[in-house]
């Protein structure tokens, strides 16, 4: 008994540190149970009972009218996923062996449209190839009707490319490089290198980053709206059932059936890459082991005319946003202007401020939530815990409309009547950007050697002052992260906010959306444009305090 | 007695790495845990520092047991064969860390800290990053964090491993001074049979998870109850004697001599280590290695016919 007073602070009982742990815990399991697992259930059974009883019927007759609908979205998922996965293997091998100057160009247009909102490209589409596009008006002299499927798909296709190709240089980053160095010692040169053993080693990796392309181009419903023409696909039916038919339960079942392949998609990735931290792009390889596997011969030589095709592209869709924000066109000319800006003002108004603060909120809570759940995952090692992480991934690959309609479901009465206010949209952003700051947090939490804090309990602290003292300075590199990722999704989302937003309360990305829809695509290019320009300086500046934080340990 | 540990058993799994393992240690003590890797020295260590819970058996400190309390509570601290030194505070945040559960105020822990600061030969380090640091000065900070919060029992794991040769035996020499000055009782788990002989008050060796022998240094040199402890300390030459007890002699125990002793043999491998040259000698029988000072005479080269003589060091009784 004696040691007991010795031991412990005289200031606060372990008793009062133990009931907030618990508090902590607890409430964490029901934030993640309440605003992740209870939507999802409530779409669920919003497309099975109707009139409080179980039927088939929505599902019947969703197959018998739009099997139609359901081809073409399978149709452009698989040219799309195809397309892209090949892209962005090109695109990934050539970045991570190529020494070439062209490097850093490539690697920026890559962050650069992690950071850009969506329908940027169909954006770019429209002012080069649409109906007075630049190209095909300006330059080719004719009025096309380039609105279709081809469109949908080569937009998607670059549009998805970007991530898909950053994952995949995580992929290779992971992979041991003396692999390579002893293929090459054996005398295989780098194409037969790169064929028959890097490619094999990032299989794992391609059939996630096939998966996840398959799922998003699904969900996807704003290209095949902004630049699809009479071509419909699923997603945009669910989106019109919301917003346009308010057929809420047919609108849960399309969700659903474009649910179940992501919930593969999302099996097989905890399987295969459960380890991996491909989502963040967080990597913490030392980066010693140098390969001389270089871009030589015909394959190798072949990744790199894509990847410069790939990188004509992604220069051609970001000048020509940046050209439709600048300039008007007037008797066949095109001419600079600020006009297009000053425009835009009455459509912005409070969106953009709007946008920030709950990018801010997003970025501030979400770290937090998601530092906690690998805290309690990773340190703690809390039995369930790795139910709840399940639970806490799943918004990553769910599409964002089910997400969406799962809110507008779970939040339109008493207790939690949260529909129409600001409120829901900021947990929408948290929750459905959950896996970002739990992978983040978890990455950097993993890292830290157990035997600093063993030594930290054996100094007489309670768990809380592990917390608080050793595990939340040492994750300082996991806040920046996960803040950054989080304000920059929050501020370039769309897809499961678009139902939750009303209309006084537009948040900018929305307000793009509206305008592209309308006709004013120069509207959509300035706003464009802004989001960029915001998104980029946070993460810059934030890249810098990333890089001081690295110098320090 | 001072610690107690009584039928401890742990398993992780099918393996059993402590194996019904009991001991006692004298207050003011330093213990030496050896073994080989994997013997279960760390584990005996982490459960008595409370990372890690027995199965079956009690561990006493002073009369109370501890088998149960959350290392916390404990009053014993760990020097980690790592350090985990805090990496995002200053030498002198580290060093006082533990005070703030003991009631101190901001103030009196800075004061105590300086003055355990002292006792390393660091104090001009205190607001340095503890990454700054080199190993030894690491080692240092680990060792008057432990100490400050005045435990009755300090344990130490394998705390000079990640230490190059030199540093490594100054550190050794600190350490058993601080162990003097405090007078404080030490559990010291390493794998280097040097280290133990030299440091240790009585050296504990282990063998898969079970006790071997517990004794003084120069009891488990000169006297090894088990043919293992006779293997893992120092070298030795084996003889079967007829009643089918162990009879050994150390190697520096034979004398060689060029041309009389007790039987004949021929030089079949040298061994050159600097202070002092290993022979292996092969004689009808069988061979014998023999350990010889490097004191500039009588240097055989492989080859040699040369004649050894000898008494029996000890006895295995089987």
């Amino acid at each position: 008994m004696k040691i007991e007073k010795n031991r412990v602070s005289n200031k606060i009982g372990t008793h009062f540190l133990n009931f907030i742990d618990k508090l902590i815990l607890l409430t964490i399991l029901f934030l993640v149970i309440i605003f992740i697992f209870y939507p999802m259930l409530s779409v669920i059974s919003k497309s099975f009972i109707v009139n409080g009883e179980f039927t088939l019927d929505i599902y019947k007759s969703l197959l018998n009218k739009n099997i139609m609908l359901l081809k073409n979205s399978l149709f452009v998922a698989i040219l799309t996923t195809l397309i892209s996965t090949l892209l962005s293997i090109a695109v990934s091998i050539y970045i991570s062996f190529t020494n070439s100057k062209y490097k850093k160009i490539l690697t920026t247009i890559l962050m650069l449209t992690m950071i850009s909102p969506p329908f940027v490209s169909s954006l770019a589409y429209i002012s080069l190839f649409g109906r007075r596009g630049f190209i095909t008006h300006n330059i080719l002299g004719f009025t096309a009707n380039t609105y279709g499927w081809q469109g949908i798909v080569a937009m998607q296709s670059l549009g998805f490319t970007s991530l898909n190709a950053l994952m995949l240089i995580g992929v290779i980053n992971g992979i041991d490089k003396s692999l390579f160095n002893s293929s090459l010692d054996l005398g295989g040169n780098s194409s037969h290198t790169i064929s028959k053993i890097l490619i094999p080693l990032m299989r794992h990796g391609i059939i996630i980053v096939g998966l996840l392309t398959f799922v998003r181009s699904l969900a996807d419903f704003s290209t095949p709206i902004i630049i699809g023409g009479s071509f419909n696909v699923l997603a945009t039916q669910a989106y019109l059932n919301v917003v346009a038919y308010s057929n809420l339960p047919m609108a849960a079942a399309i969700s659903i059936l474009l649910f179940i392949p992501a919930i593969i998609a999302f099996i097989l990735y905890r399987i295969f890459l459960k380890d991996s931290n491909i989502i963040t792009g967080t990597n913490f390889r030392e980066e010693s082991d140098e390969t001389m596997l270089r871009i030589e011969g015909f394959f190798p030589r072949l990744l790199q005319i894509i990847s410069y095709l790939f990188l004509t592209m992604m220069i051609l869709q970001y000048l020509s946003i940046f050209i439709s924000a600048m300039t008007k066109q007037r008797f066949g000319t095109m001419y600079f202007t600020f006009d297009n800006i000053k425009e835009s003002k009455n459509y912005i108004s409070g969106s953009f401020l709007r946008s920030i603060i709950y990018s801010l909120i997003t970025g501030v809570v979400g770290s937090i939530i998601g530092f906690l759940i690998s805290y309690y995952l990773e340190i703690r090692k809390i039995k369930g815990m790795k139910i709840i992480d399940f639970i806490s991934t799943m918004p990553y690959i769910i599409p964002g409309t089910f997400f969406g309609l799962g809110y507008i479901l779970a939040f339109n009465k008493y207790p939690l009547e949260l529909t129409g206010t600001g409120l829901i949209v900021i947990l929408n952003c948290i929750f459905k950007q959950l896996p970002l700051p739990t992978k983040a947090s978890s990455a950097v939490i993993s890292q830290i050697n157990p035997q600093v804090t063993e030594a930290c309990k054996d100094l007489g602290a309670h768990d809380i002052y592990i917390l608080k003292d050793v595990i939340t300075p040492m994750s300082k590199s996991a806040f920046l992260i996960s803040f950054v990722n989080n304000f920059t999704a929050t501020m370039t989302t769309i897809g499961s906010i678009i139902f939750l937003v009303y209309p006084g309360k537009k948040l900018a990305t929305l307000v793009m959306f509206d305008a592209i829809q309308s006709g004013k695509y120069r509207i959509g290019s300035v706003i464009a444009c802004m989001l960029i320009l915001i998104t980029l300086v946070v993460n810059i500046i934030f890249s810098k305090f990333l890089l001081e934080e690295k110098n320090v340990y | 007695m001072f610690i107690k540990v009584d039928n401890l058993t742990k398993k992780f799994g099918d393996l059993t790495a402590v194996d019904n393992l009991s001991f006692e240690v004298n207050k003011s003590e330093l213990i030496c845990v050896l073994g080989p890797s994997g013997c279960g020295k760390t584990t005996v260590l982490k459960t008595i520092g409370g990372f890690l819970k027995p199965e079956v058996g009690e561990i006493y400190i002073d009369g109370e047991d501890i088998t149960y309390l959350s290392p916390e509570k404990r009053p014993v601290s760990t020097v980690f064969q790592s350090y985990a030194l805090f990496p995002h505070m200053t030498v002198i945040q580290n060093v006082v860390y533990g005070l703030k559960f003991r009631g101190f105020s901001k103030k009196a822990a800075l004061i105590k800290g300086e003055e355990y600061l002292d006792i390393v030969g660091l104090r001009k380090e205190k607001n340095k990053k503890v990454t700054q640091l080199s190993g030894g000065q690491q080692q240092r900070v680990a060792l008057a964090r432990s100490l400050i919060i005045n435990p009755k029992v300090l344990l130490l794991d394998e705390p000079l491993s990640n230490l190059d040769a030199k540093l490594r035996i100054r550190m050794r020499d600190e350490i058993k001074a601080i162990q003097r000055r405090f007078n404080i009782t030490m559990i010291f788990v390493t794998h280097d049979q040097e280290e133990a002989l030299s440091i240790a008050d009585r050296i504990l060796i282990m063998n898969k998870g079970r006790l071997e022998q517990i004794g003084t240094p120069e009891e488990v040199y000169n006297n090894p109850r088990t043919e293992f402890v006779l293997n893992f300390i120092g070298w030795s030459n084996l003889i079967k004697s007829r009643n089918g007890n162990l009879d050994f002699i150390r190697p520096e125990k034979i004398i060689i001599d060029s041309k009389k002793g007790e039987i004949e043999g021929v030089i079949e491998e040298k061994l050159f280590l600097g202070s002092f040259i290993h022979y292996k000698i092969k004689t009808k029988s069988q061979i014998y290695r023999v350990q010889k000072n490097n004191d500039g005479q009588n240097d055989y080269n492989i080859g040699d016919r040369v004649y050894i003589s000898m008494e029996t060091t000890g006895q295995i009784v089987q």
